[in-house]
């Protein structure tokens, strides 16, 4: 296992001249998963952002996969293997739930068919446009386009957010599946701690653009400690 | 519970039993309500004989809506100096002739999308890298500049006289131009079919679909594995091809290039012209073009210093009440009957 696959060292980035991330360093070998916990505003998702090249990195550096892409561009990021699910889903709202998943298209195992066969739901939508799509739909459509770019690093942004418990059930079984058979290496930033802390062995907990917790899920499981780590009064 | 086993609510659905790429071939597939422009044009022939003149410039204000459309309408680049590639086809064509002598109508024709096609990558490999009103600006500048590089360049454009001395030989050798505009109407149909083939293909291929992702979230594309900039290019040349094809055919069906082809105005028209029809939909371009000229002809008829007026009052009621044009309001009006009948 390369234990270097994806590699932040002293991470500073922000919006512009605002440092919204300081100091963030971790590593996360090929195949591992990861859940990434905090408050709201604490920088997870401008983390993942950072990782995508959507911010602006004042300082530190990300390897991927033995490759320094800190000034890569956004889209070289992707073809280099990083795969993104945005909070906002973002789905394409003129065009189809096929089209949403050609126009991501590249080279690999992952095929319209088999992002049918992992989310059958989206087969019988196929002609319907994005903006006819429910957030469960959505979300699995937003999952989908990212795994059409066969990535080997999977990054989901609150996945369940907004979506009914029943959806969210359904949709935390099939992330399991991806993490189980893909092969994928996982980065999931989760406000739902149940979901977030049994989705992975590795947890990251984030407050005020620091990273104050990286270690074993299970030791989150006692509500004090995860409380103390995430800076809410016990 | 799995995502499988999450039952959808109950929206029309599709059957999932296709290919993707036999589903992309399905939306190319021709369906029949479309042949009715194409039986239109081909009945206006025999129908308004008299107007022959006036209906081959209709049918290269379509093919540079047609342009324009891609680019606006698909891409959602906004441009205000499309005139620019319209100009240097015309002009590309028309120096062909009236300098070297080069009188080939197909060869002409080619030329002048393919100068414009270089002018449009050189430009647009710079300007694409700006957005929103400082491209707007950018292509409004360009056209600008270039008309009057076109104006002080009297010796090869003629000027602010005009580029006279086009002579245009007869199409594939046989069939000369006439006055009544025969010859040129079915020219420049013909050039009109397969340009919009080419079109219809594009807009509807992984690319085109693309172009539209890159119109509704171009971040998203990035992030998707997108090269925007090279896609935007991509199309803003081809794009510029076909405007140097429009600008071309209209050297050689009036024999006569002057500085208008290369006007803020014309620019404008033709936003004006998609506007009406109806942005990002193919036929938009033909029903667009169509109203606006009949518009014009018939408004500066009736009052040769007011028409604009007019032209303006139908162009304030299209946007306040048909805001997806033309073409969108019919569309719209037609889910409503069927909705109504079903």
């Amino acid at each position: 296992m390369d234990s270097n696959f994806l590699d932040l060292t002293n991470l500073a980035a922000g919006y512009g001249a605002t440092i919204v991330l300081e100091d963030i360093s971790f590593t996360l070998p090929k195949g591992e998963s990861v859940s990434i916990i905090g408050r709201n505003g604490v920088g997870k998702s401008s983390l993942l952002n950072t990782i995508m090249g959507h911010t602006d990195l004042h300082s530190g550096s990300i390897n991927f996969n033995a490759r320094d892409i800190s000034k890569e561009l956004i889209h070289r990021r992707a073809h280099a293997g990083i795969g993104y699910v945005p909070q906002e889903r973002e789905i394409f709202p003129s065009l189809t739930v096929e089209e949403n998943l050609l126009v991501a298209a590249s080279s690999g195992d992952w095929s319209v068919e088999k992002i049918y066969e992992l989310f059958p739901h989206l087969a019988a939508r196929r002609q319907n446009r994005g903006n006819q799509l429910s957030g469960g739909e959505q979300q699995m459509l937003a999952i989908g386009r990212a795994l059409m770019g066969n990535p080997s690093l999977l990054m989901m942004d609150e996945p369940s957010e907004g979506l009914a418990p029943v959806i969210v059930d359904a949709l935390e079984q099939s992330i399991a599946d991806l993490r189980d058979k893909a092969n994928l290496t996982i980065i999931l930033v989760e406000q739902n701690i149940r979901l977030a802390l049994s989705f992975s062995k590795r947890c990251i907990v984030m407050d005020r653009g620091q990273i104050v917790f990286d270690g074993d899920s299970t030791v989150l499981k006692d509500e004090k400690v995860l409380h103390a780590h995430m800076g809410l009064a016990a | 519970m799995t995502m499988s086993e999450v039952q959808p609510p109950s929206l029309p659905t599709n059957s999932p039993k296709v290919s993707p790429t036999q589903y992309m071939h399905d939306r190319v597939r021709w369906r029949l309500s479309e042949a009715l422009p194409w039986i239109v044009a081909v009945g206006a022939f025999w129908v308004f004989p008299n107007y022959l003149v006036l209906g081959t410039q209709m049918i290269i204000m379509i093919i540079f809506a047609l342009s324009l459309d891609l680019i606006l309408g698909y891409a959602g680049i906004v441009s205000l100096g499309h005139a620019a590639y319209f100009g240097v086809g015309a002009y590309t064509t028309g120096i062909l002739s009236a300098h070297f002598g080069w009188n080939e109508p197909l060869s002409g024709l080619l030329m002048g999308g393919m100068v414009a096609g270089v002018f449009g990558f050189a430009s647009g490999w710079l300007l694409l890298r700006y957005h929103g009103l400082a491209l707007i600006m950018l292509t409004l500048a360009t056209s600008i500049m270039l008309y009057e590089f076109a104006n002080v360049a009297e010796v090869w454009t003629g000027g602010f006289d005009g580029l006279l001395g086009i002579t245009i030989d007869p199409i594939f050798g046989i069939f000369e131009s006439d006055l009544w505009g025969k010859t040129y109407y079915w020219y420049s149909l013909f050039v009109l079919f397969l340009v919009f083939l080419a079109v219809r293909r594009i807009v509807y291929s992984a690319f085109g679909r693309g172009l539209v992702g890159i119109r509704e979230n171009t971040k998203r594309m990035h992030a998707i594995g997108s090269p925007v900039h090279q896609r935007l290019v991509t199309i803003y040349v081809i794009s510029t091809i076909i405007a140097g094809f429009a600008g071309a055919l209209f050297a050689q069906s009036t024999a006569y290039v002057t500085l208008d082809v290369l006007s803020f105005s014309r620019s404008g028209t033709v936003v004006i012209v998609l506007i009406l029809g109806g942005v990002g939909r193919l036929y938009g371009a033909f029903i667009g073009s169509i109203i606006y000229m009949i518009i014009e002809d018939e408004l500066s008829r009736i009052s040769p210093e007011f028409w604009e007026f007019g032209l303006g009052l139908v162009l304030v009621l299209v946007v306040m009440f048909f805001r997806r044009g033309l073409l969108g309001a019919a569309e719209d009006a037609m889910k409503r009957i069927r909705g109504a009948s079903s």
